[in-house]
């Protein structure tokens, strides 16, 4: 259950969320791909004891994530998962990456 | 360019509006007592740009049609917190070139419980899919997140922000307008509950129900009135991508151009109205428009220039004190440096012959997309 995100199929670039034309080859076709792990760049706790992440990809990609499963820590590398109740191991969750645009 | 600010009016900011309290109404309110301070009415009206979250389903006509403008030109803004500099640009643009002589640019939201909860998870398709399931509801966590990156990457401690929020508190003690007019200290700030982490209470702007308004002329109409009168507006809008860390905004693309067309230098501005949402994004501000220096020493700026008030720096108390009125946000700022270009700020006058005002807004996904920079000089 990874996160998904998006990949122009010309030059591979990554997207999230989801983009019209690639800014880098200006393709119009895109690919969903599935990244597996990212590394917690910033974390914050709620008021409401959630703790949400920024999480990094490879090729500029920020993901704005729920951590689920226990905490994170700057630094780490996460798993990540697009279900919220994939919570038996510490995940970051990131909701699905929508085609609609 | 020579276009100016000869009116401005702001609908009384409340946390908890009265039944019967609609957006359009709150509008016109604001709307009215500009053209008042103005000493115009709505017959004199030609141009009119409106920016709101709440005006569904009515839109700028509506609007018009209802406060009986008969108009040549007519916009409706989406910017959110940088709608007020959009609009001026374009209202700037439109007198020069004829299409208009006498515009009103307003900004207003009815903002109750029910509509902010509603306007924070619809946002936008971005904001919805992936921020809204989280769950989250609006940006606090995404700007934590911010402000714990420029603690990090400058050295800066809670403390800092604190003294950015006391000094505003101290310069709405002087606002009647301002929702939140009680002195604050450092120790209230420090002790307040967190929202989320570094952010506490006092970080965070209040949502209030209000609207602002400005009246712009050519300035031959301009003649014999006090006026603010418009040297430059320039803008930038997506300049990163929402790609990097969002401690730099758009107007670092756009303020160097701003003080050039305007012939004034950051050091020698003033007052400054930076568009406050988060005392963090006050810094980025300050930075990205040249008043703090890079490679500075941020906390003794904030110490020495700020918390001292010796920069008049949001003298309204800014949003962070008076109250974030949606849309209105972005206008409240440049209708507190029209009242002081025009020596209408009452208690908290301060001798000014050249103001700045800087919007910024508009979350795509994890900070803001939209900038600009006006810079003002007073005149007679």
């Amino acid at each position: 259950m990874s996160a998904i995100i998006q990949t122009c199929t010309n030059c591979s670039a990554s997207y999230f969320p989801a983009r019209l034309i690639c800014r880098h080859c200006h393709g119009t076709e895109f690919a969903d791909d599935k990244a597996d792990t990212g590394v917690v760049e910033t974390t914050t706790r709620l008021s409401n004891g959630l703790q949400i992440a920024t999480i990094t990809c490879p090729g500029d990609v920020y993901l704005i994530a729920r951590i689920i499963g226990g905490t994170a820590d700057a630094g780490d590398r996460i798993r990540l998962t697009n279900d919220p109740n994939d919570d038996t191991a510490v995940a970051a969750f990131v909701p699905l990456h929508g085609t609609e645009l | 360019m020579a276009v100016s600010i000869i009116g401005a009016g702001e609908s009384p900011y409340t946390r908890h509006p009265q039944p019967g309290t609609t957006t359009s109404r709150t509008l016109a309110d604001a709307i009215g007592r500009a053209l008042k301070d103005a000493g115009l009415t709505p017959g004199d009206v030609d141009g009119f740009a409106v920016s709101s979250f709440t005006l569904d389903p009515d839109h700028a006509i509506d609007l018009a049609w209802k406060m009986g403008f008969e108009l040549s030109w007519l916009m409706q803004d989406t910017n959110g917190g940088a709608s007020a500099g959009n609009m001026l640009q374009h209202a700037v643009h439109a007198i020069t070139a004829g299409d208009a002589s006498v515009i009103v640019v307003a900004a207003g939201d009815l903002m109750d419980h029910t509509a902010f909860a509603k306007l924070v998870a619809r946002y936008n398709s971005a904001t919805e899919n992936h921020l809204s399931p989280l769950p989250l509801a609006g940006p606090n966590a995404l700007f934590a997140m911010l402000t714990s990156r420029q603690m990090e990457k400058f050295g800066l401690v809670r403390e800092d922000y604190g003294r950015i929020a006391v000094a505003q508190r101290q310069w709405a003690a002087g606002n009647p307008g301002a929702v939140y007019r009680t002195p604050l200290t450092l120790d209230d700030y420090l002790g307040a509950p967190l929202v989320a982490e570094p952010l506490g209470r006092f970080d965070c702007v209040p949502p209030v129900t209000g609207a602002d308004a400005v009246v712009i002329v050519a300035d031959e109409r301009a003649d014999g009135k006090r006026k603010a009168k418009v040297l430059s507006v320039t803008a930038s809008y997506n300049a990163d991508n929402q790609v990097g860390d969002g401690l730099q905004t758009g107007l670092r693309k756009c303020a160097p151009l701003a003080w050039e067309r305007a012939g004034v230098s950051p050091e020698d501005v003033d007052i400054i109205s930076v568009y406050d949402d988060y005392p963090a994004m006050v810094v980025a501000q300050l930075m990205d428009i040249g008043v703090v220096t890079d490679g500075a020493d941020i906390a003794e700026f904030i110490d020495t220039r700020i918390h001292s008030r010796d920069l008049a720096l949001n003298t309204s108390g800014g949003q962070l004190s008076a109250g974030q009125a949606g849309s209105a946000g972005g206008l409240h700022g440049l209708v507190e440096a029209a009242r002081q270009l025009r020596g209408q700020a009452g208690d908290r006058q301060v001798h000014a012959k050249t103001a700045a005002v800087s919007g910024y807004g508009m979350v795509l996904y994890r900070h803001g997309s939209c900038a600009n920079l006006t810079v003002l000089e007073a005149g007679q």
